[in-house]
């Protein structure tokens, strides 16, 4: 289970509540900051992946409030989120080392946004 | 509150009840938080994302689903099946007396098959607490069919409940986990409850200790043991998990049906035919049998399936999230 890629929505929701505890909007607009505006989650995936993750440990509710009469519930990474978010972000740097040292070596030039970087 | 508001809170409706009950406000807030100023309706793809959520959290429930129901089908087992050994095999004892003393005990091969009926689900019962599960379904099927063939009428209205608790002894993990699931002091302290207010009952409605009905006085009985049932149900079953409310629920329909039955036969209120009224005049002991089986247990399970039903309810209601479910998630709490 835990040697499972996570999906980039869940290691996206994981990075927001990494900086701090958020709540379901908070994380949503901090999502869309750390994806350059690519990634919009919206509620349903949202409250299906909170469903998931606090299933399974790795966040917990840190708070809640009320703020205009509405409830807002503040969630933060537990011990477990935090080593399992460490353990995705270690595979991706893994992969992403291996696969531009073989782009490097292999001479082809690569186009596109990420190109001129090589 | 708003147009748009509602129209969320509608597609809302589609997710689990405890989900709901913890979530809804705060999905509220962020769907609202998300919303274009003057917008009246749900964008086409939040309410695609929504649906998407939403079947992905019933998927994730089914095996606590699953689990819940296996339970609720073992403590059905164990209940209907002692049940069937308080009504019908009380009743055909109470048969088998009478055709002894009526045929002043020449053989009479009847014997055999009310002998049978007695056994039945004491057998069925024993065969599944000592571990022979593939013995006690077949012997239970054997005794529900019976049961449904009927040897009189009054044992052929349990037909319903026997084929209940041959299915809950088919198709969960049998007596065993129900006894595990209620506690076995509270099993026996409420059949000890239920017989003992249908005793005071049966006193109740006779004039003579059993031997001619004094149905004068058969209200006041009839209050009495609604009341003794009410409370005995509610000190016995002090739980109120989600499995309980669904065994009681199952078993309600079949106690429901004999209820009616008895109703519409006028059984309720009048003096008990069959066994009560007999060839040798009303004889104490089949008197106390045919009120007892015939008419008071129905009523008392009745009752007391429904106080469960309630109390299970209205536990789930104040334990919203997770307290019903015995692994899996940690309580949603603050801190």
């Amino acid at each position: 289970m835990t040697d499972r890629a996570l999906q980039e929505p869940t290691f996206l929701i994981l990075t927001a509540l990494a900086a701090e505890p958020q709540h379901g909007y908070g994380i949503i607009s901090d999502v869309e900051r750390i994806s350059n505006e690519r990634v919009h989650l919206r509620a349903g995936t949202l409250y299906a992946a909170l469903d998931r993750l606090r299933e399974e440990g790795l966040i917990e509710v840190h708070r809640e409030e009320i703020v205009d009469a509405r409830l807002r519930r503040y969630y933060k990474l537990t011990n477990k989120g935090a080593g399992r978010l460490a353990a995705e972000v270690e595979r991706l740097r893994r992969h992403a080392g291996a696969a531009s040292r073989r782009l490097r070596a292999s001479g082809i030039r690569a186009f596109g946004p990420a190109g001129g970087a090589w | 509150m708003s147009a748009l508001e509602a129209r969320y809170r509608r597609l809302l409706a589609i997710y689990p009840r405890d989900h709901r009950a913890v979530h809804e406000e705060e999905m509220l807030g962020v769907l609202l938080a998300g919303a274009k100023p003057g917008q009246r309706r749900p964008g086409i793809r939040d309410a695609a994302d929504l649906l998407r959520g939403a079947m992905l959290i019933w998927l994730r429930r089914i095996p606590s689903m699953r689990r819940d129901w296996s339970d609720a089908l073992a403590i059905v087992s164990v209940l209907a099946s002692v049940l069937m050994c308080m009504g019908p095999g009380l009743l055909a004892a109470g048969f088998l007396v009478l055709n002894v003393i009526e045929h002043s005990g020449s053989w009479n091969s009847v014997y055999v098959w009310l002998g049978v009926a007695v056994l039945a689900w004491p057998t069925v019962l024993l065969l599944a607490l000592v571990g022979l599960r593939r013995s006690s379904v077949t012997a239970a099927w054997a005794a529900a069919l019976l049961g449904a063939l009927g040897l009189a009428q009054e044992m052929q209205e349990w037909a319903g409940l026997g084929l209940l608790a041959a299915v809950a002894l088919t198709w969960s993990p049998g007596p065993a986990r129900g006894i595990a699931l209620l506690g076995r002091s509270r099993v026996i302290a409420y059949l000890v409850g239920v017989a003992a207010l249908g005793a005071v009952f049966v006193y109740g409605v006779s004039d003579d200790v059993g031997l001619r009905p004094g149905w004068a006085t058969a209200p006041v009985a009839w209050l009495a043991f609604a009341l003794g049932s009410a409370l005995v149900g509610r000190v016995a079953f002090r739980f109120n998990t989600a499995a309980a409310g669904r065994a009681s629920l199952l078993l309600a329909l079949p106690v429901t049906a004999i209820v009616l039955t008895l109703f519409q036969n006028g059984d309720l209120w009048s003096p008990p035919q069959g066994l009560g009224e007999t060839s040798i005049g009303a004889h104490s002991l089949l008197y106390w049998i045919n009120t007892f089986a015939h008419t008071a247990l129905p009523v008392a399970m009745f009752l007391g399936f429904l106080i469960i039903y309630r109390l299970a309810r209205r536990g789930r209601g104040a334990v919203p999230d997770v307290g019903d479910r015995s692994e899996g998630t940690p309580p949603l709490a603050p801190g």
